[in-house]
């Protein structure tokens, strides 16, 4: 515990070759063992230093940062952190990277002089998580080409619950896992809150849609609580959940982070448990830190559904830890087991949730006006 | 903000100019392999791939427009339509160019330059794509060809494509609320208006203007939607209204006037409950969003197509030259290496200082055993010294290649200026030169090639007339000549018509007629180098070389080179640039005259010979001296021996060879040869380029280093200027030489 994390940073720009081992210095238990200027380099430097964790740029020349990716999934384990840029391509890349097994992704260094210490928090938070972590619970989804089948109609239906996600480390897999074992006529609607840098959720959503039956967008204001439909929150903006006369929407806020998040799965949760009270499901999954492990005790509180998902199938059991160690958790799931575990939860005919019903006991929001 | 973290960014930034600096390189390199090989999409693929890297770098430096501008640019290039287009080299060149502006803008801190022309570019690009696969754009209407076009979907492309769409269209994105609301509204048999209110701005209560509206408004009907949503910070101009009313479009109008405050207000019918249109009041988006399933459908159909893409992310891309460099490369400021380098140099006047004790000891103590231990001391330390100057020189030293890399570019775009097909070949490029000869001789060969492609090759039917290939050739070549390394430019153009040099000579008074008819080929080519006749326009016309051959020339005079031309009539010419090593250190040859002490280059000392005075004959205003079967012109550097018996005062006369010349410097005494570290001097120190350095001996003394080039054409010059004056004291200071005095000046130039 004493030694250093070796880390091994592979880029291709002389810039951040430098730029990242310099960030990384502010922190002495965290020691970069080397760096390689693309894929082959990065192998063989891996096999030479072993180092504990990986930075990988995706976009290199000759080897590229995927088949890189691959190359230290299938020889090394060694668990890889993504360094992705912000554009369409790099968000789709970088979420097929997270998919072949990356343990999680950092955007690339923005305007270093003032966000500096911002910055350094979060990669080196992350390779910590990601050397304690060791690798073996990390893996590749399967790549079957099944795409869900679609209900043929967009549903207009109200939901019986609200579910609201909160993921984050390991979250993209476990997601993509869970969400695609849910049916396209989901009688709940999904709020989910991953931590995600701004420009990469739009993608992501985009993926899961393709990929699960359930439908998956990314949320816009005001876009309406469906059943079936699955709203993910854009990176670096809140997510509530309010009750409007003509139906429920989401609003989406830029108020200030909240224990250093934003979206924060503590806002969304405490904007459930008010609007929505019982009939609020409230799920933490894989990740790090304690992120919405408060805002589960405002779900619990109003009589809603807690779920934690097991520590056995997290990458990261930090924020269901966290969670469960202030007693706000009323089931612990493995992540095999939650898909049928919300859609139980959710069934219409389960007890006194009905449809459209506009009950709930939860303290609302007065005066509903328009958004 | 400790000073710690200052001076880690100002690092950075070094890094990232100077990778920077690569990456355009590498950018006009894939430039030119496309338009040789266009619509190649590994050639595509590595622009964007160096385009990706240059804007995540400027990120990280927060330089926000390169970064927005490159993250454009690789957008587009992202598109499948991207290696279709053919205007890409085009649009890679402007890049280059533009990215290296604003890259030079950022270093000076000073404002960025216009971006617009490679911004219409990347537009047109995108549209271009837009335009290709068109069927379901009409469907899709605005709000789904927007997010289709990736170029658009960065915060910084939705804020100009925001205000390119019509203030009106904005309505068009209902969020899923307000399309709920406008159905139960329909439903309920309500007309949907559309009304747009234009603030008068300098009334002082903008904000308060909305209110007033929709104070209005509420009045007579429900407000559904307002654009700008509410809390917008600022106060904006249009306002726009979607409001469900019974009463008609001039009803609601009519409410909406408030007088200073409302300048316009235009009411349109979106739709009532048949979904029918007023005709006078049409709005142009369609109402199709919300009556139709198509556009919810459609908003999720792009989703297929950045998939694809990715999936060409995946393979392999060629690896770039960048490749090639070995991972273990240190960057280094060279002003670091300078340091060393100055450190290196003190060590060795130390060791002359310990050698010229060790000599005095010697003396004083022949006998003494410690003799022998000093020297053997003396001697490894000597090795030693050798061995850590050597590697210090290999540390500045770099390949020609980076300067030579920078020419396809220039040839490409000369070229095309004049209409001329040129190709280059480049060989040699693995040649080493110091860093700082390097980057000096840059100008120079741009200089050269330039020239050569605008004046020295002909155009294509002018070749053809000629028998050559139509196409032009220029050879860039470096490569090692004894202690020198040569920069050859070559062309197989029309070469220089030497006569038309020099009559031009004489027409501009640079050279008397006489002077004229007696001057060789070569040394009519050489007066090219004059800036008087360089700036000759008709001169530039007839031989081709023109402007700033004397900036050549004058570059290559403080480097210690020295530069030749050699033509051809009709087949060409080639300007061969001869360069020292390194600048930093040389063994010297050391000697007299007047009592001073010089040094020169020994590299450039052919023989050294004695002689006496009588020996020296005068001819034709020259001196000059019979060497075995040769006849050298001699250059006086010190004053003309007086006195009865000076015909028998002995004298050492230097053969030097210098370019293709051979002459002999006639010096007073020999001091011996040595390692010298040359110290520049600066402009106040000395006032002419008869001497380009100095160093300390480990004695003390301070010794001068001849600039031999400025002296030869020193010589020859005061011949055209001044017949019956020979070329002679040009060492002696102002006063003890006046009659010489504008000789000096001239050479300052």
């Amino acid at each position: 515990m004493n030694d250093p994390t070796r880390v091994l940073v592979v880029d291709d720009s002389a810039l951040m070759r430098k730029l990242i081992p310099q960030i990384l210095a502010s922190d002495d238990s965290i020691k970069v063992v080397g760096t390689a200027m693309d894929g082959t380099f990065g192998l063989k430097k891996i096999a030479e230093l072993k180092p504990q964790v990986v930075t990988l740029d995706l976009e290199m020349p000759g080897l590229s940062g995927i088949d890189t990716l691959k190359e230290i999934m299938r020889r090394y384990r060694v668990p890889v952190i993504v360094v992705s840029s912000h554009s369409t391509q790099g968000a789709s890349i970088t979420l097929q990277a997270l998919g072949l097994g990356a343990f999680d992704f950092v955007a690339k260094p923005q305007d270093v002089s003032a966000r500096m210490p911002e910055i350094a928090t979060q990669l080196i938070t992350k390779i910590k998580a990601a050397a304690e972590c060791n690798g073996s619970r990390m893996k590749p989804l399967p790549e079957d080409g099944r795409r869900a089948e679609k209900p043929s109609s967009v549903s207009t239906n109200a939901p019986t619950r609200v579910v609201a996600v909160g993921i984050s480390t390991g979250g993209p897999n476990a997601l993509q896992y869970m969400l695609s074992q849910l049916p396209g006529d989901f009688p709940g609607s999904i709020v989910v809150v991953q931590h995600m840098p701004d420009g990469f959720t739009d993608m992501f959503a985009r993926r899961l849609d393709e990929s699960c039956a359930i439908k998956v967008k990314e949320a816009r204001s005001a876009d309406l609580l469906l059943a079936g439909r699955v709203l993910i929150c854009p990176g670096s903006r809140h997510i509530k959940v309010k009750r409007l006369p003509l139906g429920d929407v989401v609003v989406l806020t830029d108020d200030t982070r909240v224990h250093g998040h934003r979206p924060s799965a503590d806002v969304l949760f405490k904007s459930v448990a008010e609007e929505f009270g019982s009939r609020g499901i409230a799920v933490l999954m894989t990740g790090m830190g304690d992120d919405g492990a408060e805002g589960m005790g405002y779900v619990k509180a109003a009589g809603g559904m807690t779920i934690a998902q097991s520590e056995d199938s997290c990458v990261v059991f930090g924020m269901p830890k966290a969670a469960i160690d202030r007693g706000y958790v009323v089931r612990i799931v493995s992540l095999d087991a939650l898909a049928n575990t919300l859609q139980a939860h959710c069934a219409p005919e389960r007890g006194h949730d009905q449809r459209l019903e506009s009950g709930g006991s939860g303290g609302r929001a007065a005066g509903a006006g328009r958004v | 903000m400790s000073t710690g973290r200052d001076e880690r960014m100002a690092e950075l930034r070094e890094i990232f100019f100077e990778s920077a600096q690569e990456l355009l390189q590498a950018l006009n390199d894939e430039a030119l392999k496309l338009e040789k090989e266009p619509g190649d999409a590994e050639i595509v693929r590595t622009i964007r791939r160096i385009v990706h890297t240059l804007k995540g770098d400027a990120a990280a430096c927060g330089y926000r427009e390169l970064s927005e501008l490159a993250h454009d640019m690789e957008d587009v290039l992202a598109l499948q339509t991207a290696s279709a287009h053919t205007s890409l080299p085009q649009v890679a060149f402007t890049a280059a160019d533009v990215f290296g502006a604003i890259l030079t803008a950022y270093r000076r801190r000073v404002k960025v330059p216009s971006t617009e022309p490679l911004r219409k570019m990347i537009h047109a690009m995108a549209e271009y794509a837009g335009n290709v696969p068109a069927p379901k754009k009409k469907l899709a209407g605005n709000k789904t060809s927007r997010s289709k076009t990736p170029a658009t979907r960065d915060s910084a492309g939705n804020r100009r494509e925001e205000s390119r769409v019509p203030a009106r269209a904005r309505l068009a994105a209902w969020n899923e609320y307000e399309k709920l609301a406008i159905q139960k509204a329909l439903r309920q048999g309500k007309k949907l208006y559309h009304v747009l209110a234009d603030i008068d701005l300098d009334c002082g209560m903008p904000i308060a203007g909305r209110q007033l509206v929709q104070v209005a408004l509420s009045a007579i009907g429900e407000i559904l939607a307002i654009r700008p949503e509410a809390g917008a910070s600022q106060a904006e101009r249009l306002v726009e209204f979607a409001v469900a009313s019974d009463q008609t479009a001039e009803q609601i109008a009519a409410r909406c006037q408030v007088p200073t405050v409302i300048s316009k207000v235009t009411v349109g019918l979106i739709a009532d409950a048949t979904g029918a249109k007023d005709p006078n009041f049409a709005i142009p988006h369609p109402i199709a969003t919300f009556t139709s399933e198509s556009a919810a459908k459609l908003e999720h159909s792009p989703a297929s197509q950045p998939l694809s893409e990715s999936e060409d992310d995946q393979q392999p891309t060629t690896p770039s030259h960048m490749a090639s460099l070995a991972d273990n490369i240190l960057r280094v400021d060279a002003e670091r290496i300078d340091n060393v380098l100055n450190l290196v140099g003190e060590l060795i006047i130390g060791k002359s200082m310990l050698q010229q004790t060790l000599n005095d000891f010697a003396k004083r103590f022949p006998k003494d055993h410690m003799r022998g231990k000093f020297a053997d001391a003396m001697a490894l330390q000597g090795r030693v010294l050798n061995d850590l100057q050597r590697s210090v020189m290999k540390i500045r030293m770099v390949p020609v290649e980076q300067l030579f890399r920078r020419f396809p570019r220039l040839i490409r775009d000369v070229g095309r200026q004049c209409g001329k097909q040129v190709e280059l070949v480049i060989s040699g490029q693995h040649t080493d030169l110091d860093k700082s000869i390097l980057d000096a001789i840059a100008e120079p060969i741009t200089h050269l090639i330039r020239n050569a492609v605008s004046h020295g090759i002909e155009s294509a039917e002018e070749r053809q007339r000629a028998g050559k290939s139509p196409n032009g050739t220029i050879r860039l070549q470096a490569y090692h000549q004894a202690n020198q390394v040569v920069v050859e430019v070559r062309d197989d153009g029309q070469g220089i018509n030497a006569e038309r040099v020099k009559t031009r000579a004489v027409e501009q008074g640079m050279i008397t007629a006489e002077a004229a008819a007696q001057l060789s080929e070569s040394e009519i080519l050489d007066l090219i180098f004059q800036p008087g006749l360089s700036t000759a326009e008709q001169i530039t016309e007839v031989s081709g070389r023109g402007v700033g051959m004397d900036v050549v020339q004058s570059v290559l005079r403080r480097l210690k080179g020295t530069v030749e031309v050699e033509t051809n009539p009709g087949r060409g010419t080639a300007f061969r640039l001869k360069l020292p090593l390194t600048l930093a250190i040389i063994k010297a040859l050391l000697f007299r005259v007047e009592h001073r002490l010089y040094a020169i280059a020994l590299s450039s000392v052919a023989e050294i010979a004695r002689t006496i005075e009588s020996e020296i004959h005068q001819v034709d205003n020259r001196e000059i001296l019979q060497l075995r079967n040769q006849v050298l012109p001699m250059v006086r550097l010190g004053r003309l021996p007086v006195g009865a018996d000076h015909g028998s005062h002995k004298i050492f006369v230097l053969v030097i060879t210098s370019g293709d010349k051979k002459f002999g410097l006639i010096v007073d005494q020999l001091e011996g040869e040595q390692e010298l570290v040359i110290k520049a001097l600066d402009d106040h120190a000395i006032s002419t380029d008869l001497v380009s350095g100095a160093s300390i001996m480990g004695d003390g003394r301070v010794v001068m280093i001849l600039n031999l080039s400025a002296v030869v054409e020193h010589f020859s010059r005061s011949r055209f200027k001044s017949s019956g004056v020979l070329g002679s004291g040009m060492l002696l200071s102002h006063e003890e030489r006046s009659p010489l005095g504008p000789i000096d000046r001239g050479a300052q130039a």
